[in-house]
């Protein structure tokens, strides 16, 4: 159960590691604060256990580069530890998908890795790759991309390319969904319940939608949203007559 | 039905889908999302499926609660059992139902894996400092799926009913406690409790079969003719007595309960009247359920009296108009109540309309016996309590104000004194 566990962990972290990995390897580490910005948010997951941990590694790098900027006016350390921060939001998020202990928290947590690690890639990967550069591209840059074309898109145009991390994601998405089966009875064997018909079912009912993404992109998204709006509603229905 | 759980995991899926569908739009994202919502909504769809035969048959559910009939304050033992009889493991939550009574052990609730044939038991202690016949269940079950996403919900299994009430004993024995502390209710007899409603008439001559204890025996021992002289007396009549009892929230405080105290009070003395001969009608008002009782004898009404009026529970509010219609052709009606939801002029009409019906009426207000108010609170309380109740005889100055110490003996002299005027003498 426990090596199933790991290699579902495993699998399913894939698609944003590879891409955050990407973007932290390019990088440009100028100023150290960036990997005490790093350290600090990641060491925040343990400051419930160890209360000095979250004081010594968040408020003293943060107040320190604050008396830099206010006393000295360098404004460098306290941007480069707010990009410090910003880098380490997918990593922070990975923990907390493979910590996640309920459905909603491992979906919720699996999709915002992947988006923020997009992002900061797609940051990084636009030449804003330097701490300066890249508070100052999520502080005010983000939005150039909106209404960049007729469909808002907030994923910026340097996107990892889709051959890469085809793959990875659907192996992501089955591991996902093998977390999901083990999450909450961890005495129990995980293929017992209904997750691995719907798993199946839904790899059947995904085939049409991934084969309109690649003859018709622009239909994808449309397809997506009535399928599952289809869904739910059987769902709502089917859940209430029998109810009665 | 969607578990809270289930229904965070639909919200998260299904907003990753719409997000990804339409702000970051990035096609591997976009599939798995798609993905990972169909997998959800798909499991929720077999599993309701695969869960909705399941009903009470699938999990019998048996209850013991120990004492059936406790006093006020007294712990109660519950004990569900139930029983897994669906062939297959199931994670089940149950929730037992104890309205109106107090948890102070254990768990009304637990959620457990029962395996095939497998028992779960869960035990706890309830109590309620209100009189009244409470029910303990149906028990909720919930047959959850393994991951707490998706429930199947029935209630389930007999529902016990609790009594709670002072002991009856107890309360039959203040009664006549307070009876004999006050002289008893009077009468010519010997029986300090009823006395003996008769008039001595006259003598006649001894017949056979005639009880000895009337035998004249001063006239007997007097007259020398070898006759034996029987006493012979003549009867009073009875008469009716009404008691309306308001059982609203209003009399629920105090301790002893100022309705607790009351209807002590009202019990003694159906019973007194009841022994004596006469008749009872019992109302009750404002009570969860209101009950009616008419008593005509002794022996077979006083147990009806004492376990229904154990039933008793505060209820909600009344209508006093109403409470007119329920008064009955009687010569003495008492009614006892705080009248805390009337307004002075409503509690005159009332009066009023009592008297209109031919009815001779005592309106009396209990108050528990007067304390040193600890706080200020109470004594602003109190304060509040008897400009309420000025205001009240102001509009109805019958209104009588008794403490519930002094219920029995002012109820007892009224009874007396008015019940002579009622009585005619029957000769036997």
């Amino acid at each position: 159960m426990k090596a199933v566990k790991l290699a579902a962990n495993a699998v399913m972290i894939l698609p944003p590691a590879i891409v955050h990995g990407l973007s932290l390897i390019s990088f440009n580490y100028s100023s150290l604060f960036v990997l005490l910005g790093i350290f600090s948010l990641i060491m925040i997951l343990l400051s419930d256990r160890v209360k000095l941990v979250g004081v010594v590694s968040v408020y003293l790098p943060a107040v320190y580069s604050l008396y830099l900027l206010v006393s000295g006016g360098n404004p460098i350390p306290f941007i480069s530890l707010a990009s410090g921060y910003i880098l380490a939001v997918p990593i922070v998020l990975i923990i907390s998908m493979i910590t996640a202990r309920t459905p909603a928290g491992l979906v919720s947590s699996y999709f915002s890795a992947y988006i923020s690690s997009l992002i900061i890639y797609g940051a990084v990967f636009s030449g804003y790759n330097i701490p300066e550069k890249l508070f100052i591209y999520l502080v005010r840059g983000i939005m150039v991309y909106v209404g960049s074309g007729p469909i808002i898109n907030l994923v910026p145009p340097e996107i990892p390319p889709i051959s890469m991390l085809a793959t990875p994601t659907a192996a992501s998405t089955i591991a996902l969904v093998i977390r999901l089966m083990t999450l909450a009875t961890p005495t129990r064997k995980f293929w017992e319940g209904e997750w691995l018909p719907a798993l199946l079912l839904s790899l059947i009912l995904g085939i049409p939608v991934g084969i309109t993404t690649y003859i018709s992109p622009s239909l994808a998204s449309p397809a997506t949203l009535v399928l599952s709006s289809i869904l739910l509603a059987f769902l709502v229905f089917y859940s209430r007559r029998r109810d009665r | 039905m969607l578990t809270s759980k289930g229904l965070w995991s639909l919200i998260a899926s299904y907003s990753s889908l719409v997000l990804s569908a339409t702000l970051f739009i990035y096609p591997p994202l976009l599939l798995a999302s798609l993905m990972l919502t169909i997998s959800i909504t798909l499991y929720m769809i077999l599993t309701h499926r695969k869960l909705k035969n399941l009903g009470e048959s699938a999990t019998p559910v048996e209850r013991e609660v120990y004492p059936n009939a406790a006093a006020i304050g007294q712990p109660i033992n519950v004990e569900l059992k139930i029983r897994n009889h669906s062939g297959k493991s199931i994670l089940v939550s149950v929730v037992d139902s104890h309205e109106g009574l107090e948890l102070i052990a254990g768990s009304a609730s637990a959620e457990g894996f029962l395996e095939p044939g497998g028992v779960f038991r869960i035990t706890y202690r309830v109590r309620s400092a209100l009189r009244g016949e409470y029910e303990i269940g149906p028990a909720e079950i919930k047959i959850l799926d393994f991951n707490g996403l998706w429930a199947r919900r029935y209630l389930t299994g007999p529902s016990n009913r609790v009594l709670v009430a002072l002991p009856t004993g107890l309360w039959a024995r203040a009664g006549d406690t307070n009876l004999r502390s006050y002289g008893g209710a009077g009468g010519s007899g010997i029986n300090p409790l009823t006395g003996a409603d008769e008039v001595f008439k006259g003598v006649r001559k001894y017949e056979e079969g005639d009880p000895v204890k009337r035998v004249a025996w001063k006239r007997t021992a007097r007259d020398g003719d070898h006759e034996i002289y029987l006493k012979q007396y003549d009867h009073y009549s009875s008469i009716n007595i009404t008691f309306l009892v308001d059982c609203s929230y209003s009399m629920a405080f105090g301790s002893p309960m100022l309705l607790d105290s009351c209807l002590t009070a009202v019990t003694s003395l159906a019973r007194t009247f009841l022994v004596k001969g006469d008749r009872v009608v019992l109302t009750t008002f404002g009570g969860e359920r209101d009950f009616t009782i008419r008593a005509g004898s002794f022996a077979a009404d006083y147990p009806l009296i004492l376990k229904i009026l154990s039933q008793v529970r505060p209820g909600s509010n009344y209508d006093l108009s109403k409470l007119v219609e329920k008064a009955g052709p009687s010569h003495l009606t008492f009614v006892l109540s705080r009248f805390a939801y009337t307004t002075g002029p409503e509690l005159a009409s009332f009066d009023e309309k009592l008297r209109t019906r031919g009815l001779r009426s005592v309106l009396i207000c209990p108050t528990l016996d007067k304390g040193v108010a600890k706080s200020e609170v109470l004594k602003l309380l109190d304060k509040l309590e008897r400009t309420r109740i000025e205001a009240l005889k102001s509009k109805t100055p019958s209104l009588m104000v008794l403490s519930v110490q002094s219920l029995v003996p002012n109820m007892l002299n009224l009874y007396q004194a008015y019940g002579w005027r009622y009585r005619t003498v029957e000769s036997r």
